[in-house]
């Protein structure tokens, strides 16, 4: 008895486990059902003078010389300040830590009167010599892969500090009574040096604190041990002392940083009392925590917007510009010992390392991709297609600029003429590779090859995903991606800042594609140093049309942003080159209102 | 052997595990060429240009030996290295995010070895009746879920569907401000016993409560281990000729399992428990990132995703400490639980 009964109960068992399986709510549900569930949320008013948001990256350092990330310049930007800051919305600046400022008339002197009455967060007062020792040691320290080659190219119009000597670290900025004058290397960098001087790496720090300290000491006879720190080794690394509305109370590198609000702080009142930021890599605890109202904002990947549907104590910002552009770049002169050219020869089982050299195949490509589908599948239509480098947000953009759009019978027409009719009748097949997890990037291949293969089936794209570190950057580097999928993000919004690197054949992308065209080159060089607005103007018109004309890529999408606030928090604008992701946070409230 | 020189002579042991581990380790990330080991240093596309920079700053082109003798010289010296992922030494980083895996190791492990034996000690005593079965359904439904799942369900219906109740983080942010506070003295960074020596109930109470989802998602995943264990162990036991004895002398069926047999199967279930504390202890990343329960184990992934090859040597480093004394441990209970056992010698 006991055995049937035995029997039965595991019978019993597995039916009751298979059911369990079955009914058992997974990670995902249908939409419909969310939507029904998600109508009924509210989310409770929590910590009411703490900011918190939940993302998806943390500091590099704190150290406003170092940090060349976002996330770094978010926590820099509201602890330290800069001479100006921008204006609201626009690409203008206004004084911060200056009250005034003036461009003499030989054009490449600026004076900058230094706001009195400013103390640091350990109880010092802010003189114009901590404005010139700042500078001065951000040209010092100058690190490999950082961000000081805009004070290096526009204060000593060289790419290196040590290239240019101490000498002329020392001149380029000095202190006049209440005064700091800057000298720039040209004059042409009057505009864009106001827009370098709004960054993070421009931060004010205090002199007699980083020297008691043990940084550097301010003498030439020891620059050197300080030029090209290793990472860490800076006393800034991990502590701080600003000016700004908080102060670092601690940071738990990749888990949280927490600001406190400085008392002594000059400028205007700010509400919070805190400010933090939590590393929350899963995305399902993030969405939890925001409905909960145990954070403010969530950053909120373009693939899980659709989760946010139909919350209605949600405040979406959406379409907001990103200054960022993603492009397809095609490798001019492709390095034969790739794994991703087949055959190496246009036979129909690969392609040569010169099969982008053809200005056919190129433009074959760009009538080839479809921009729409990739905004609307890649995107989530959270973007809008560019003909060029120079994006909208920068000066001299170009609405009416020339764009390709879908048309296999001009991508035809293009790949019949490429390589002396080859590519047509022989076919190709190369490898597309693509960062495993971005969803944009695998679709925009998936596009590429899809729609080769219904102009001929002879044109075979294979995609791979890959590792972005140990993979796709060695293989972008040494030229050996016949195609690769990179994005550039402003580090100061003039047109040079995008054409330079996608365009010039020295540019950071364009040098890995192997492309140089003389004539842009001229037209890049001569739009840096160009004065009259509108002779640059018309220099940055003829190299968008360039790009449409040489097609050098397939220029993908400027991406929009979106920002998920709970709707307790009121005063947000953008400004695309505000590094705080939740916006202006000293302009910004929170009440249960 | 005495116990003295037993431990002594375990512990000598350690340098030749260190070397091994750290030649094979080191061996393999040289398998990653200087461009793939820089990229660790390279945080943005804008960057890419200062490639061959970061190559001779950080000499990763530099022949492996000469490499290996670098940091073996900076190990011999005390100093294991730079983590760039957390941006700290490699020492300070171990320390930093072990407290949190410990913590959770402390709590769960507990837990699971209590269940595991009770559930096993009850099956074996209940051989092929509806308990038994019961008891291993159970158990092997909840070794079959995946972490991820089961945490992530666990989040929606006790942080989701009852707003709030079980939230993920180790602390909440009133009391996390607390124990940053000059008041909180943080004596060994894990909060529930810092609690309890700075007498903070408040705080106590907050860090049980964020510790209730993860260490169920722990035990409910590994309890199956040692229950199954402690059930093949205990019917082996049960079949014995002392049990025979002790039930033809008389004794209650219940004195029977949980003091005669219970104590001589328990052997292989303390070798378990001692390398499933290791496993705890040396990080669960999955639970760890859904909770946001951030320790060892998080970091080591960290490293292992950006080629942080100072900090993927100190954590196994680490690891070859922890169970080298795991299994010391291990041994001197064995003594403790079978007094037939001797330490350096065999079974008498």
């Amino acid at each position: 008895m006991s055995k049937r009964f035995s029997k039965m109960g595991w019978i019993v068992l597995a039916a009751l486990l298979c059911l369990s399986l079955v009914l058992m709510p997974g990670c995902t549900t249908e939409p419909a059902e969310q939507e029904e569930e998600e109508e009924e949320i509210s989310i409770p008013f929590k910590n009411p003078d703490t900011f918190i948001e939940m993302t998806i990256g943390d500091a590099e350092s704190l150290d406003p010389a170092w940090g060349y990330d976002t996330a770094s310049g978010q926590q820099t930007t509201l602890i330290y300040q800069t001479l100006v800051w921008w204006d609201g919305e626009t690409s203008d600046v206004v004084p911060v830590l200056c009250t005034e400022y003036e461009l003499l008339p030989d054009g490449v002197t600026y004076r900058f009167k230094i706001r009195e009455g400013v103390k640091f967060h350990d109880g010092g007062d802010l003189t114009p010599e901590d404005v010139e020792y700042s500078f001065e040691r951000t040209l010092v320290q100058d690190r490999s892969g950082g961000p000081v080659w805009m004070l290096d190219e526009q204060l000593l119009g060289e790419y290196y500090s040590p290239d240019a000597g101490f000498a002329a670290i020392d001149a380029a900025v000095e202190v006049d009574g209440d005064y700091v004058v800057m000298t720039l290397a040209d004059a042409a960098w009057a505009i864009p040096w106001l827009q370098v001087l709004a960054g993070p790496w421009c931060s004010i720090v205090d002199k007699e604190w980083c020297v008691a300290n043990g940084e550097w000491d301010g003498t030439e006879a020891t620059w050197m041990d300080f030029h090209d720190p290793l990472s860490g080794s800076s006393y800034l690394w991990d502590k701080t002392n600003g000016t700004g509305p908080w102060m670092l109370e601690y940071w738990d590198p990749g888990i949280e940083i927490s600001l406190v609000k400085f008392d002594d702080y000059w400028g205007d009142p700010v509400q919070f009392e805190r400010v933090i930021t939590k590393k929350v890599e899963e995305w399902t605890t993030r969405k939890l925590a925001f409905l909960a109202g145990d954070c403010d904002l969530a950053y909120v990947p373009l693939t899980y917007i659709d989760e946010m549907e139909g919350i209605d104590d949600i405040q979406l910002y959406k379409d907001l510009p990103n200054l960022t552009v993603d492009s397809f770049f095609m490798t001019f002169d492709i390095d034969p010992a790739s794994d991703y050219i087949g055959s190496g020869a246009l036979d129909g089982e690969g392609i040569p390392t010169d099969f982008f050299n053809d200005i056919d195949v190129r433009k074959g490509m760009n009538y080839a991709f479809d921009f729409d589908v990739y905004i609307a599948d890649g995107l989530s239509g959270e973007g809008a297609q560019r003909g060029s480098p120079v994006i909208d947000g920068l000066t001299y953009f170009n609405p009416n600029a020339k764009m390709y759009s879908k048309d296999f019978d001009k991508a035809e027409e293009h790949f019949k003429a490429a390589h002396g009719g080859d590519v047509w009748d022989n076919g190709f097949k190369f490898t597309l590779l693509y960062n495993s997890g971005n969803i944009a990037r695998k679709t925009a291949c998936g596009i590429l090859a899809e729609n080769l293969y219904a102009i001929n089936p002879l044109f075979q794209v294979s995609i791979q995903p890959a590792d972005w570190r140990s993979v796709m950057i060695p293989n972008l580097v040494t030229s050996k991606m016949p195609m690769f999928q990179i994005g550039w993000m402003a580090d100061y919004p003039d047109p040079d800042n995008f054409a330079f690197p996608f365009m010039h054949s020295q540019g950071t992308f364009s040098h890995f594609q192997n492309y140089s065209n003389p004539e842009v080159d001229a037209l890049i060089e001569a739009g840096k140093f160009e004065l009259d607005p509108a002779a640059r103007k018309d220099i940055y018109y003829e190299i968008q049309d360039w790009y449409y004309d040489d097609a050098p890529g397939i220029m993908l999408a400027q991406g929009f942003a979106r920002k998920y606030f709970t709707k307790y928090i009121h005063g947000f604008y953008y400004n695309p080159m505000n590094p705080v992701y939740f916006g202006p946070l000293w302009d910004m409230t929170k009440s249960e209102s | 052997m005495e116990l003295r020189s037993y431990i002594i002579r375990r512990l000598l042991l350690l340098i030749p595990v260190l070397f091994g581990v750290s030649m094979f380790i080191f061996g393999i990330t040289m398998l990653f060429s200087p461009t793939q080991r820089a990229t660790l240093y390279i945080s943005d596309p804008r960057q890419l240009a200062d490639l061959p920079a970061v190559i001779e700053l950080y000499g990763l082109d530099q022949p492996v030996w000469s490499q290996f003798t670098t940091w073996l010289g900076q190990v011999l010296s005390g100093n294991l290295g730079w983590s760039k992922v957390v941006g700290m030494p490699v020492w300070e980083a171990i320390w930093h995010y072990l407290p949190a895996t410990l913590e959770l190791a402390i709590f769960a492990t507990p837990a699971i070895i209590f269940l595991g034996i009770l559930f096993g000690t009850t099956a074996a005593a209940h051989k092929d009746t509806l308990v038994d079965h019961g008891t291993r359904v159970g158990a092997i439904v909840g070794w079959s879920l995946p972490t991820f799942w089961l945490g992530l369900i666990l989040l929606m219906v006790f942080y989701g569907i009852f707003r709030g109740f079980l939230p993920p983080d180790r602390l909440s942010v009133q009391m996390n401000i607390m124990v940053n506070s000059a008041e909180f003295i943080r004596y060994t960074h894990i909060n529930t016993i810092d609690a309890i020596l700075n007498l903070n109930g408040p705080v106590l109470l907050d860090a049980l409560r964020h510790l209730i989802l993860p260490v169920i998602t722990l035990s409910v995943v590994n309890v199956a281990f040692i229950m199954r264990l402690m059930r093949s162990s205990m019917l082996e036991a049960l079949g014995k000729g002392y049990v025979l004895t002790a039930r033809a002398k008389g004794l209650p069926e219940r004195v029977v399992v949980n003091k005669h047999a219970r104590r001589n199967a328990l052997i292989p279930v303390i070798t378990i428990s001692g390398y499933l504390f290791a496993a705890l202890a040396n990080g669960v990343v999955i639970t760890e990132t859904i909770f946001i329960y951030k320790g060892i184990g998080w970091w080591a992934w960290q490293a292992a995703l950006n080629l942080d090859i100072p900090a993927i040597l100190g954590f196994a480093l680490f690891n070859a400490v922890l169970f080298v004394l795991v299994n010391l441990v291990v041994d001197i209970l064995y003594t403790r639980v079978d007094p037939r056992v001797r330490l350096g010698g065999t079974v008498q």
